[in-house]
């Protein structure tokens, strides 16, 4: 019997064969999408579990609370913190801290960059990375130590086999290899958010100028830079241990100055396994965006299995001579459910085989798209099959339910009687109309997403990204000594316009903000929170920002200069440090207009003055996400990373030949990073540009999918009613009337799911620019255009069977049946 | 073999009420060649449903041997209606995607025959209807003639008591429509008991027994000399 029923199905399946592709391809499209964001969902949320202590280990976040502020969370703590834990809290059972170095050494004969991370020597009994060679328990157990991944030994030393082997750094200073581990999977912290290939133990000494300020760190409670991890004894609540945070880190911290007293400052335990998907300072994958994956996945999805149900359906509702017949000859019912259930299952097997096809040629690209690297491990057979099974079986399943149940429930004398008018119109029209809801609404999204993406990108800076230079590198012993050599040495270089450095360039995603006030200003009243930025003579000029009032920083003042440490001295001798205002802060600070401003006095941290010498136009330091911060520019030279050179417009090739020269030349030991500013710029709308890529493509697909759907029904309708056109034929009916009739049934549905998707889309892509300071508006031409094309695309396709049929002559239709 | 007492079928719509049979008595024997006459809407295709367990009459009683089976649900009707009944339809009623061979074999297929038995009769039902040589074709290569044989090979192998033949020759020419009833005839020796419905005199002259419907109700019952 079983044979009986495949054999049915396989030439029902040949027989027809146009919807057999028209179904097949389009669910084998739909299960690989899913597919492919089911598995990058995978990923994402089974960071780090396989460690086999992950349950009991936290990282530690700083937390800050006070009244009218969103509150503040920090990855980064003191460095002092982690001992202290381990110490004075009887539930740790060990802490590891993460602090991360750029070293330089040669390679190949040229200076090249690397980061390390200096970690406590239990690094690796919390971290399960497997060594390929060394012990985990001794290998960092001592300074002067370094462990390091296969790819890195095999880098520098071209093989793995690389214990006792020493990296020798620029400094002089020489690390000894006592292990090598396997490269780090793709899902775990430590490839992603922090990254890590080389590791050493804390008191590691690299005499490059960087030691004495980090073993500075040791009693620096308000220097937040170090990652802290815990081990929690087993069975330890880590709820339990919140209420002591406050009073132990007010034990050791001194209290801010001039701090209001309603700020609450703790600490918090964030489990290991969920800190990818609880990104803090925005960096790993958001819920928010997960669910976005989530959503688009099951609508693309959705459209494909509606298409497989609604052709399934209105296909097997012509087979109901052939239920009579076997129903005629003894069939109980469970049989021929099985038979439609099998030859459902059947073709859905096959899509399902197609789409892990699909799958295999397309998830580099769509990993390419999304811009992350996942393992090869997860791409395996067994994965592809757990992401593609379910919704194989389930398609299958519901695909042949309806038939199964509906055309064997009636007695055979009814379906012998004839062709049936193919039942369950209303519902598949039901299904058409939320097909086209839902890549309506798609379509809405990607042209809103890509018009916002072109609006930020072309948004104005407050700056000139183009034209400019920048070198990165500086903030080290050697670079920051030759900060003004370099600088002057650049200036003379024939097509450089201005020079000047600074901490970071917009889009750097810095964040270094500070409490300011006014004099005078009651105690009570909240400080100010505003971006500071470091800056040194020249770099707002360089930068592009148009000056309004006052002055900028001069080399002709040399009190213009401060340093982070003579800031935070508070010596009392009471010089006030010069700083230079953006209008936003100028505003903030209700100081009237740019010119009022110059000259008065701002309070930083609460008591250390600041005089205004300068105001200059706004900046966007993030991106069009938010709006002008208010910053203040302070000149500071122990802050110094990046040189900003701004070329003329005749600069050209061996401008920048020169430019790499003079850095090469004054900074030998120092690896020359080269970009363009306005290049580094577009990366941060990169991700934006990426995800309104992806979502073009899948409301391509979405489109594409629903319109195969509707090519099938469309097929499917012009041969059901084939004998009514040849009547209306006969009765007068032109060609063009019955083009008429049969485009008009399928409008409908699309017409009501544009009444459908219109508000919907509003709704989300409301919501979605709302998180944008500079943002396009909502435009309705947009949503009708969508609805336009969405029927355009809709008539195109019904309309090549409508003719078909109705140009046929009127006897051939009536004699069919 | 059969015997339908007081037996009425309506049909309901929400508008109106059609009485298709109305008190209908019959009694049909083992080994009858019963031909069931009568003009259209007569509800001669209502009786032959009812009797062949397609359809549940809406009062009367109908014996099928010993057992009452007018209140019967489907799955016990199906269950009778297999071991007992064979069908054959104006329009063939073939499965497309079957061949010649594997439609007659389906008929066994819902009885639990081993494989090799269901072949060999399968074999000997197309050889028995002449049809043997093209037992690999598909029914939409075959002539009106031949399916129709197909459709009687595929009524007999599972070797039922009863034939129900609903208009076998209407989609025939004569000379075909003639063999169809040279071998329900030889059906009929063999001792099947056949009951058809037809339009054709020439045709209803081959069974020994004619009853004549109208408005649902027999008006007439002719028996023809052996």
């Amino acid at each position: 019997m079983l044979l009986n029923y495949l054999r049915v199905a396989l030439r029902v399946l040949v027989r027809q064969r146009l919807y057999t592709v028209l179904n097949g391809v389009g669910l084998a499209l739909g299960i690989a999408t899913a597919a492919m964001m089911g598995l990058f969902v995978w990923h994402e949320t089974h960071f780090d579990g396989f460690h086999g202590q992950a349950g009991r280990i936290f990282r530690v976040l700083q937390a800050r609370y006070q009244p009218a502020h969103a509150p503040s969370r920090m990855v980064v703590t003191s460095k002092p913190l982690g001992p202290t834990l381990a110490q004075d809290l009887p539930e740790v059972e060990t802490m590891v801290r993460v602090a991360r170095h750029f070293i330089v050494l040669r390679h190949q004969g040229t200076p090249v960059e690397d980061r390390i991370a200096l970690v406590d020597a239990p690094f690796f009994r919390l971290f399960d990375f497997p060594f390929l060679a060394g012990d985990p328990a001794t290998a960092l157990k001592d300074p002067g130590t370094v462990v390091m991944t296969e790819s890195q030994a095999r880098r520098y030393f071209g093989t793995s086999d690389a214990v006792g082997r020493t990296l020798m750094l620029t400094s002089g200073t020489g690390l000894t290899v006592t292990g090598v581990v396997r490269d780090l999977p793709s899902n775990t912290l430590f490839s992603r958010e922090l990254p890590l290939t080389l590791w050493t133990n804390i008191a590691t000494k690299f005499h490059d100028g960087w030691d004495p300020m980090f073993a500075d760190q040791d009693e620096k409670w308000r220097n937040d830079f170090i990652h802290t991890f815990v081990l929690l004894k087993p069975g330890v609540d880590p709820a339990t241990l919140a209420p002591r945070f406050p009073a132990l880190l007010a034990a050791h911290r001194q209290p801010m100055r001039a701090a209001t007293p309603d700020v609450v400052e703790t600490l918090e335990l964030q489990p290991l396994t969920a800190m990818h998907i609880d990104p803090i300072e925005g960096i790993g994958t958001s819920p928010a965006t997960l669910a976005a994956f989530v959503g688009v996945a099951a609508l693309v999805l959705g459209i494909a299995m509606v298409n497989f149900i609604n052709l399934s359906t209105a296909r097997s509702s012509l087979r109901a001579r052939e239920v009579a017949i076997r129903k005629t000859l003894g069939s109980r019912r469970g049989q021929l459910v099985g038979q439609f259930l099998l030859e459902s299952a059947l073709l859905a097997l096959a899509s399902g085989l197609l789409g892990l096809v699909l799958v295999e040629l397309a998830m580099p690209r769509f990993l390419g798209l999304l811009n992350v690297r996942v393992d090869g491990g997860f791409l395996s057979g067994g994965w592809l099959l757990v992401a593609v099974l379910p919704p194989v079986l389930a398609v299958g399943l519901l695909g042949g339910l309806y038939p199964a149940l509906v055309l064997s429930r009636p007695r055979p004398t009814s379906l012998l009687r004839g062709p049936q008018a193919a039942g369950g119109g209303r519902l598949r029209a039901a299904l058409v109309m939320l097909q086209f809801t839902a890549a309506i609404v798609l379509v809405i999204a990607t042209i809103v997403m890509g018009q916002q993406t072109r609006y930020a990108s072309t948004q104005d800076l407050g700056f000139r990204p183009e034209g400019a230079v920048v070198l990165r590198g500086l903030d080290r012993p050697a670079g920051l000594a030759g900060v003004q050599a370099l600088r002057d040495a650049l200036s003379r270089i024939p097509g450089v316009v201005s020079v000047g450095a600074a901490a970071n360039v917009p889009s750097d995603r810095s964040v270094w903000t500070n409490n300011y006030r006014l004099p005078g200003e009651a105690d009570s009243e909240p400080d100010l929170l505003f971006r500071t930025e470091p800056v040194d003579v020249g770099y707002l000029d360089a930068l592009g920002v148009p000056r309004l009032a006052g002055r900028l920083f001069d080399p002709d003042h040399p009190a213009d200069i401060t340093s982070r440490a003579g800031l935070r001295a508070g010596d009392g001798n009471r010089v006030a440090v010069p700083i230079v205002l953006s209008a936003a802060a100028v505003k903030r600070l209700g100081l009237g207009t740019a010119d009022q401003a110059v000259g008065r006095t701002v309070l930083y941290g609460g008591d250390e003055p600041l005089t205004v010498i300068g105001v200059v136009d706004d900046v966007q330091f993030d991106s069009a996400r938010s709006s002008f911060e208010p910053t203040i520019y302070m000149a500071m030279r122990d802050e110094l990373s990046i040189m900003l050179v701004r070329l003329a417009p005749n600069a050209d090739a061996a401008t920048l030949a020169a430019i790499d020269d003079t850095w090469r030349r004054l900074l030998p030991d120092l690896p020359l990073k080269r970009e363009f500013l306005d290049d580094h710029i577009r990366q941060v709308y990169e991700e934006e540009a990426r995800q309104s890529d992806l979502l073009a493509l899948f409301s391509g697909l979405a489109i594409l999918i629903a319109c195969l759907g509707l090519f099938g029904l469309a097929a499917f309708t012009a041969e059901r009613r084939t004998k009514e056109i040849g009547l209306r034929k006969v009765l007068g009916a032109t060609v063009a009337d019955i083009v008429r009739l049969l485009v008009w049934q399928f409008s409908k549905p699309v017409l009501m799911a544009n009444l459908v998707a219109w508000p919907l889309a509003w709704v989300v892509m409301g919501r979605w620019l709302g998180g944008f300071a500079y943002r396009v508006q909502l435009d309705p031409l947009i949503f009708a255009l969508a609805g336009l094309s969405a029927l355009l695309i809709a008539w195109a396709t019904v309309a090549g069977h409508a003719a078909r049929v109705a140009a046929a002559k009127p006897v051939t239709a009536l004699r069919y049946e | 073999m059969l015997k339908l007492v007081d037996l009425t079928k309506v049909y309901r719509t929400e508008e109106v009420e059609t009485t298709a049979l109305n008190q209908v008595n019959i009694h049909i024997k083992q080994g009858e060649f019963v031909a069931i006459m009568g003009p259209s809407g007569c509800g001669k295709s209502s009786l032959l449903n009812i009797v062949g367990m397609l359809d549940n009459p809406s009062s009367g009683q109908y014996w099928f041997g010993d057992e009452e089976v007018a209140g019967y649900g489907e799955r016990r009707l199906a269950d009778i209606r297999k071991k007992n009944i064979g069908f054959i339809f104006q329009s063939f009623n073939l499965i497309d995607e079957l061949t010649v061979f594997e439609n007659v074999e389906l008929a066994l297929l819902y009885h639990d025959i081993p494989s090799r038995e269901r072949k060999e009769r399968v074999k000997e039902a197309l050889a028995k209807v002449n049809i043997a040589h093209r037992e690999s074709h598909l029914p939409q290569q075959l002539s009106g003639g031949q399916q129709q044989r197909v459709a009687i090979a595929r009524a007999v192998v599972s070797r039922p008591r009863m034939l129900l033949a609903d208009e076998p020759t209407g989609n025939l020419d004569s000379a075909n429509g003639e063999e169809v009833m040279n071998m329900l005839t030889e059906l009929n020796g063999e001792g099947t008991t056949i009951v058809m419905v037809t339009h054709s005199m020439p045709h209803a002259q081959y069974a020994r027994r004619i009853i004549n419907l109208f408005d649902g109700q027999v008006v007439a019952e002719n028996l023809r000399a052996a």
